[in-house]
């Protein structure tokens, strides 16, 4: 459990900072609450290890569900301090898997096979532009890399995809 | 970005918003292998890490954050110095202003420095045949010369004589100071009698400058430590 939340602290607090709207003490508070709640049902064997299986989705709705009870708290304030707890105890459950549709799975499978068709560094680039929702400027600095070649590596992209789009358009009608 | 670039990306990421979650494909990187990344290292041995950095939000959330924190690093290294507060560059200001003026003063040359001039206020009517002239065919010309003096550090003016040429020589002339004003230099307006001949258009005059005794000392070839000022009065019709 340490070794996912040492491997998975930075997407925590990515994370987090979204469900806070970017108010950093917020964020860490999120981002904390939650890795404490993780340690503590692990140490209580209360932790289903297939609810890891994929530790981004866990994790995407345990922080939802931390900064929502977070707000909540704030609305707290002068309610009874039981029903605050019996509030607090409920909310900390596990998250409930979110259900993934046969659309869902579609479409990964298509950003995956899209990105098998890249270079390695275009995929990542592709990753952080697309899926992480990061700038031009932004990638750049991640990648060690200048703007131009990470405007030439979306130039890339969008040609790969085009492709496949075209390309299932014709076999399927329509993309998935 | 060109707008079917900006749409075509904008659909990307629709897609990959409604997309399923995924495990990971292979072991995280470690932090050598993604500073390497971020180092722009594009050796082919490193394309494992980046197929899992295209599966895992994780890892790339480190690589970004990565950067976050040698950002922090950079940002706690010592900075150029902040731009004072606008009292606080006056007071800078001042004080500068007030150290280079007592650099002057203290270290402003003595009487004997180069620092003196003469010039002419004005000439006034003047009288044939007087005696006081040099000769009894000269005549008289009243005029008023203004002469600046730095003092020296005690603030003393130095002694001052007044000369005239006449032909190839000089010749002493009495003065009065009528007006003396006192600052950082001291201006004095002198009052004199000037010797000049008959069709003469201009006097030439010379003033002598020391901090000492000045009697005996000729105008023409003054010591060294004596300093000269020389000016020449127009004479109008």
């Amino acid at each position: 459990m340490h070794e996912l939340l040492r491997v998975h602290a930075a997407l925590l607090l990515r994370l987090a900072r979204a469900a806070t709207r970017g108010v950093d003490a917020d964020a860490k508070d999120v981002a904390q609450e939650v890795a404490a709640t993780l340690l503590r049902m692990h140490q209580e064997g209360r932790l289903d290890p297939e609810a890891l299986a994929v530790p981004e989705a866990y994790l995407r709705v345990a922080v939802r569900n931390a900064a929502a009870r977070r707000a909540r708290r704030r609305e707290d304030v002068g309610r009874e301090p039981d029903d605050v707890l019996a509030a607090l105890d409920a909310g900390e459950s596990l998250p409930t898997p979110e259900e993934v549709t046969a659309e869902a799975h579609d479409r990964r499978r298509w950003l995956q096979d899209l990105k098998a068709r890249l270079r390695p560094r275009d995929a990542v680039a592709f990753a952080l532009l697309v899926e992480d929702g990061l700038t031009i400027e932004e990638t750049a600095r991640a990648l060690g890399s200048t703007a131009n070649n990470v405007h030439q590596m979306r130039h890339r992209i969008l040609g790969v995809a085009r492709a496949m789009l075209a390309d299932t358009t014709v076999h399927t009608g329509g993309p998935p | 970005m060109s707008a079917p670039d900006e749409r075509a990306l904008d659909e990307l990421r629709a897609r990959a918003d409604g997309a399923a979650p995924i495990a990971a494909q292979g072991p995280h990187p470690t932090d050598a292998e993604l500073a390497r990344i971020a180092a722009d290292d594009e050796s082919p041995e490193l394309d494992v890490a980046l197929r899992h950095l295209a599966s895992c939000a994780a890892c790339r959330a480190r690589l970004v954050a990565r950067d976050e924190v040698v950002t922090e690093a950079a940002l706690a290294e010592p900075r150029a110095p902040r731009p004072l507060p606008r009292w606080s560059r006056v007071a800078a200001t001042a004080a500068i202003l007030a150290a280079a003026a007592a650099a002057f003063v203290w270290l402003r040359p003595s009487v004997h420095g180069p620092t003196y001039a003469l010039s002419w206020v004005a000439v006034e009517a003047s009288a044939r045949g007087d005696d006081a002239g040099p000769a009894p065919s000269t005549l008289r010309k009243d005029a008023m010369l203004r002469l600046v003096l730095r003092p020296d550090r005690e603030g003393a003016a130095p002694e001052a004589a007044l000369f005239a040429r006449v032909g190839a020589g000089w010749v002493s002339v009495p003065s009065t100071v009528v007006r003396a004003t006192n600052g950082a230099v001291r201006v004095e307006v002198l009052r004199a009698a000037l010797p000049a001949q008959e069709g003469q258009t201009s006097i030439e005059v010379r003033v002598l400058l020391r901090h000492g005794p000045l009697g005996g000392i000729s105008a023409t070839d003054p010591p060294g430590d004596v300093q000269a000022l020389t000016a020449v009065i127009p004479l109008g019709p």
